[in-house]
């Protein structure tokens, strides 16, 4: 019964990165990088409970932190070039290439 | 009173001492964001600059002392292994950092520093061309006729450097998946901010950053569903449980790897590993960071994330693969090429400096994974050292690369170094000494580098790959050979051509951003000109050239200092 969560997790993962790749907002690429975290802690919430210790809902709560440390610096780097350039499409932003 | 079928928790043997360049770097780091706090705006810079720098020196500096004394050990519960490849891991990273943060705290080549005095002020607005301008606000540097300079830089600069020399400093000692990923975030995120914080060309620093930080989000993200999976076919998130259980698994030799749980767990895993330190087809996002970055941050990204990457995936490595290496050396040997023909191929054709620096650490990249792939002492011992050779090598370069300038910026175009042998002919030699060492010419660190990487791989049977290595290095040697062609033998007067040129705004670098102008490439009729080095940069040159030379007479200096016996403690 367990194993279905997993499925759940991963479709879930799936769904987030392909948001990532296709996706052109840099807010919206990076809400789907969070889909991808949440993912991730279902499926080590469900292996916990499959193995029976704790280890896994431990790596749970610190992704959880890590993903909310990620949020500050990330929205601050976006919402910097969002004021210089009146956009937050990844897109526009393409002046390094080659 | 208590179920004596639960057993009692224990709490786990806590050994402060061996981590304790650890705690004073990550100690040192918060004080130092209370001195943004509490310290005034005027003394702020001396002060952050001389607690980062006696911080990572302090480091440094015990670190080899307890190498040298043997002081090994396990601990917090088994999830972080200080042995001798954490101790090496640490010196040449310490040893590294501290011309990196040499080159950050330069305030003679860019008065004010070399990063914005307002990250926050948008590109092109009043604020923005205010700080550059020298109406001193809040009490700027004065400038050498006693006149206010341009405002100072964000001294918030050498916080972040220190968190993320700690996380560079845990990464390679984690023995836990939980600790792993806890310290490759530590050290991810305060390089993300510091690549948007140049004080020219913010906005290509800026989308710098954004490329950095997107792309590394989403591979840490990868990264951790390979943590999840290795736990769900484990049961444990213990380095030493996984090897126990991939090693005594009924079926070695033939079945093992197999799992599919184990397979994807690791394959994620390893992809993480592979873009933090930039190899192969996991290299997109270094040529954009490496240019957009401010230089003096390249440096210490090219150095020291190079250093924590690949000691980690040394510990990863070793660790899990000896069991299924049948699957993963094929595997690993494809990336390995891929990343050396990339980097030399594609690097050939770079026309900016950073760039082709950057191809050179992809190149780089994949040189130093054949060591990794060894999966011996001899093979952990060549990568510490070819790292050490390479970073010292790198950190020159980039720190050069701070001197040649046009106008207020920097001049990366390589057209634009065409004849800096006449004019400076000190600093073109110290170059070419580096590109050599890149290239791995003999008498130089880089080609001893070479030689125990690629003895200790064909020691592995990976006699092919060394071929195609081989191969590899002689191509990048053109393109090394190219730079060297273009500041000793192409006369200056192009330079200025080229400068007409894109002054009448056709040329290739003439690319302006509506909004912004001049904020961008800075584009000006101004003659290329070499800044004489303040003593900060002068100290990083010379120690630079100095190792490079030393350990390329000398190896078995470093060689015997780097001996990374085997097994690693988990």
């Amino acid at each position: 019964m367990t194993t279905h969560w997993l499925v759940v997790s991963a479709l879930l993962f799936g769904v987030g990165a392909v948001g990532v790749l296709v996706r052109r907002n840099a807010i919206v690429v990076f809400m789907c990088v969070e889909l991808m975290l949440n993912a991730v802690n279902l499926s080590l919430v469900t292996f916990s409970r499959m193995h029976g210790n704790l280890d896994g809902v431990v790596v749970a709560f610190f992704v959880m932190v890590v993903a909310a440390a990620e949020v500050v610096v990330g929205l601050a780097i976006i919402m910097a070039i969002f004021r210089s350039r009146r956009s937050a499409s990844v897109d526009d932003a393409s002046l390094l290439k080659y | 009173m208590t179920d004596p079928s639960v057993p009692p928790i224990v709490a786990p043997s806590v050994d402060l001492v061996l981590v304790l360049p650890i705690l004073v770097v990550l100690g040192a780091a918060v004080v130092g964001v209370l001195v943004e706090a509490f310290v005034g705006r005027s003394r702020r810079f001396a002060v952050q600059a001389a607690l980062t720098l006696l911080t990572v020196a302090f480091a440094a500096v015990w670190t080899i002392v307890a190498a040298v004394g043997d002081r090994v050990g396990v601990t917090f519960a088994g999830s972080v292994s200080v042995d001798a490849l954490t101790h090496v891991a640490w010196g040449v990273l310490l040893v590294l950092a501290v011309p990196a943060v040499l080159l950050v705290l330069d305030r003679t080549v860019e008065p004010g520093g070399a990063f914005v005095a307002a990250g926050s002020a948008p590109v092109g607005s009043a604020g923005d061309r205010r700080q550059n301008l020298g109406s001193g606000a809040g009490g700027g540097a004065d400038g050498p006729d006693g006149a206010p300079g341009p405002a100072p830089m964000q001294t918030e600069v050498f916080p972040l450097i220190l968190f993320a020399v700690g996380g560079m400093m845990i990464f390679p000692a984690a023995s836990d998946l939980l600790t792993f990923f806890v310290a490759l975030e530590v050290l991810s995120l305060p390089l993300y901010l510091l690549c948007g914080l140049a004080r020219r060309r913010r906005l290509i620093s800026q989308e710098a950053a954004v490329k950095y930080f997107l792309l590394g989000a989403f591979v840490s993200a990868i990264l951790l569903y390979g943590i999840a999976l290795l736990y769900g076919w484990a049961g444990s998130i213990r380095f030493a449980d996984i090897a126990a259980k991939i090693a005594g698994d009924p079926g070695t030799g033939s079945g093992v790897g197999n799992d599919l749980l184990l397979l994807l767990g690791l394959a994620l895993l390893v992809v993480g590993l592979l873009f933090k330190a930039s190899v192969g087809p996991f290299h997109l996002w270094t040529p954009d960071v490496y240019q957009g970055a401010p230089t003096a941050v390249t440096a210490f990204m090219a150095a020291c994330t190079k250093v924590a990457a690949f000691a980690a995936m040394l510990r990863v490595f070793l660790t899990f693969l000896p069991p299924v290496q049948d699957i993963w050396i094929p595997v690993l040997s494809v990336i390995a090429v891929v990343s050396m023909l990339i980097g030399s191929i594609i690097g050939v054709a770079q026309s900016d400096m950073k760039r082709v620096l950057a191809y050179s650490s992809i190149a780089h990249a994949g040189f130093i994974l054949l060591g990794v792939m060894s999966l011996s002492e001899r093979g952990a011992s060549g990568t510490m050292f070819y790292l050490l050779s390479y970073g010292f090598a790198t950190i020159g370069a980039f720190a050069i690369t701070m001197l040649v300038r046009r106008g207020a910026g920097e001049a990366t175009r390589l057209e634009e170094w065409s004849g800096l042998a006449k004019r400076s002919p000190v600093l073109a030699a110290v170059m070419t000494l580096f590109l050599l060492s890149f290239a791995g010419i003999p008498l130089t660190s880089g080609f001893i580098g070479k030689l125990t990487v690629f003895t200790a791989a064909v020691d592995a049977g990976l006699t092919p790959l060394v071929v195609i290595a081989m191969i590899a290095t002689a191509i990048t040697v053109a393109f090394y050979l190219r730079v060297v062609v273009v500041m000793y033998l192409t006369p200056t007067d192009r330079a200025d051509r080229s400068a007409d040129r894109s002054a009448g705004g056709s040329g290739p670098g003439s690319r302006t951003v509506s909004g912004a102008p001049g904020t961008l490439l800075e584009t000006t009729t101004a003659p290329v000109s070499v800044v004489v080095p303040g003593p900060a940069i002068a100290i990083v040159l010379v120690v630079c050239a100095l190792v490079t030379l030393l350990l390329g007479l000398a190896p078995s200096l470093g060689l015997d200092l780097l001996d990374v016996p085997l097994p690693l403690l988990s």
